[in-house]
């Protein structure tokens, strides 16, 4: 089963979707550990991240990636027992394109990428109003907001959900990541966010070191 | 004003693949490949891409440092027009788009948790959008030579020295509501698969593609498509 599982990760990091699906299928028939088989895809996943940041792959790939996992990931999380390891969902992370931008595919992909990675995500769609961020992190209690926009009008419209955020008492237990279009650290300081992102991958970095699994 | 839609903007996987392979180490996949294939018939047979321009061109009356007036009394400001085309006897103002049709299914397929169709898509359709700048640019040189004017190269709200507040302006000026073009109230086109353009036209004009306004563009590092729209860019 080792060969097997290194296969697996090739695989999936190769893009042999179909190859990749079926492999995985023949070995949970074959009673394979269904947590083990969900730490091979994150592994390849981890190895498909690293081309994506050296220039190998680009977002197609990173989604082709995705769906794979996610179809392991259907496959695989039936057999997992409620209390096991990976059953378990990392943390909750509340997303949404800020007021006035609509932008949403970067958003989307970030989404994406979280979800895959065992978060539960929250997502408001675009051109959301301060007072939804604000009485959603109310009901859903997130460890990290993740606030997108692409024009550069979006980052007035960051720094006042954040300062919102901010007077409601909510931003000392929640964590803040902007992502989209010229965001640097000026733009950060300038919001008043935890962090920046300059891509999906980053956002899921910056989840990992503030909750990790 | 002036108002043309029976564009076409072919693209080829040809096209997709070369554009892709400029900025990537590995070829993409024989799925990815498939994927690109299907996807660019169903944007040729079901006529996704509808493809429009407007533009005119207005005398200059007046000029200053960060801002140039127009005949009708408009005055549009920012320092890169003034720099760039401050000998301009008329600005071009123009608007294209590829319509809607393919936002709106990006949209239906991310909500639909097809994400992967949902990106390639996004990058056909921007593939296009920068092929039909590209013919749009060669149109308003010919318009310039009609007028025994040269045109310059192109410059667009957003880009450093030039307010993306200003593109309600040249949307307005350009005629883009006539193509369906509209704007939000933070500048935005919509759709979204548009962009706006200016263009100075005038005895003597300075040129320069594309690769020139990507190296002074401030988010080139991170752009995810300065290589490959140099890779279709005109030289």
């Amino acid at each position: 089963m080792e060969d097997k599982s290194k296969q697996l990760v090739q695989m999936i990091s190769d893009m042999q979707e179909e190859d990749a699906v079926k492999l995985a299928r023949e070995m949970l028939d074959a009673g394979y550990d269904p947590v083990k088989l969900l730490g091979h895809c994150r592994e390849a996943m981890e190895m498909v991240g690293k081309r994506y940041e050296q220039g190998e792959y680009f977002l197609p790939e990173l989604m082709l990636a995705g769906e794979m996992l996610k179809a392991i990931g259907d496959m695989a999380k039936p057999l997992i027992k409620q209390d096991a390891e990976g059953a378990k969902t990392v943390g909750t992370i509340l997303i949404g394109t800020v007021q006035g931008d609509l932008h949403d595919i970067g958003k989307n992909i970030v989404t994406f990428m979280l979800e895959i990675n065992g978060y539960k995500v929250i997502d408001l769609g675009i051109d959301v109003p301060v007072e939804n961020f604000v009485e959603s992190i109310k009901q859903h209690k997130p460890q990290v907001v993740g606030l997108s926009g692409f024009l550069t009008l979006a980052f007035d419209a960051m720094k006042q959900t954040i300062e919102a955020i901010k007077q409601a008492g909510l931003r000392e237990n929640t964590k803040i990541m902007i992502g989209g279009g010229q965001v640097d650290e000026t733009i950060k300081t300038y919001t008043g966010a935890d962090a920046f992102g300059l891509n999906a991958m980053d956002a899921v970095s910056l989840c990992k070191q503030w909750v990790p699994a | 004003m002036t108002v043309i839609t029976n564009l076409r903007v072919p693209l080829s996987l040809d096209d997709v693949t070369r554009a892709w392979g400029s900025r990537r180490a590995r070829l993409a996949s024989p799925r990815m490949l498939s994927l690109v294939t299907e996807l660019l018939e169903r944007v040729d047979t079901e006529n996704w891409l509808q493809p429009a321009v407007s533009f005119r061109a207005w005398p200059v009356v007046e000029s200053g440092p960060g801002w140039m007036e127009l005949s009708g009394g408009s005055r549009l400001r920012a320092s890169l027009l003034s720099h760039y085309l401050r000998g301009a006897s008329h600005l071009a103002l123009g608007v294209c788009t590829v319509g809607a049709a393919i936002e709106n299914h990006v949209s239906e397929w991310f909500a639909a948790n097809e994400r992967l169709r949902a990106v390639v898509l996004d990058d056909i359709g921007t593939f296009a959008l920068y092929r039909l700048s590209d013919q749009f640019e060669t149109l308003l040189q010919k318009e310039a030579a009609v007028l025994g004017l040269e045109a310059s190269g192109v410059l667009s709200p957003g880009e450093d020295g030039f307010e993306l507040s200003e593109q309600a302006k040249v949307a307005e000026l350009a005629g883009g509501e006539s193509i369906g073009v509209s704007i939000t109230s933070t500048g935005m086109l919509i759709p979204r698969k548009s962009l706006s353009m200016v263009m100075g036209f005038g005895a003597r004009m300075p040129k320069w593609g594309r690769g020139e306004r990507c190296a002074r563009c401030g988010a080139r590092e991170r752009c995810p498509h300065r290589q490959q729209v140099l890779a279709g860019a005109p030289a």
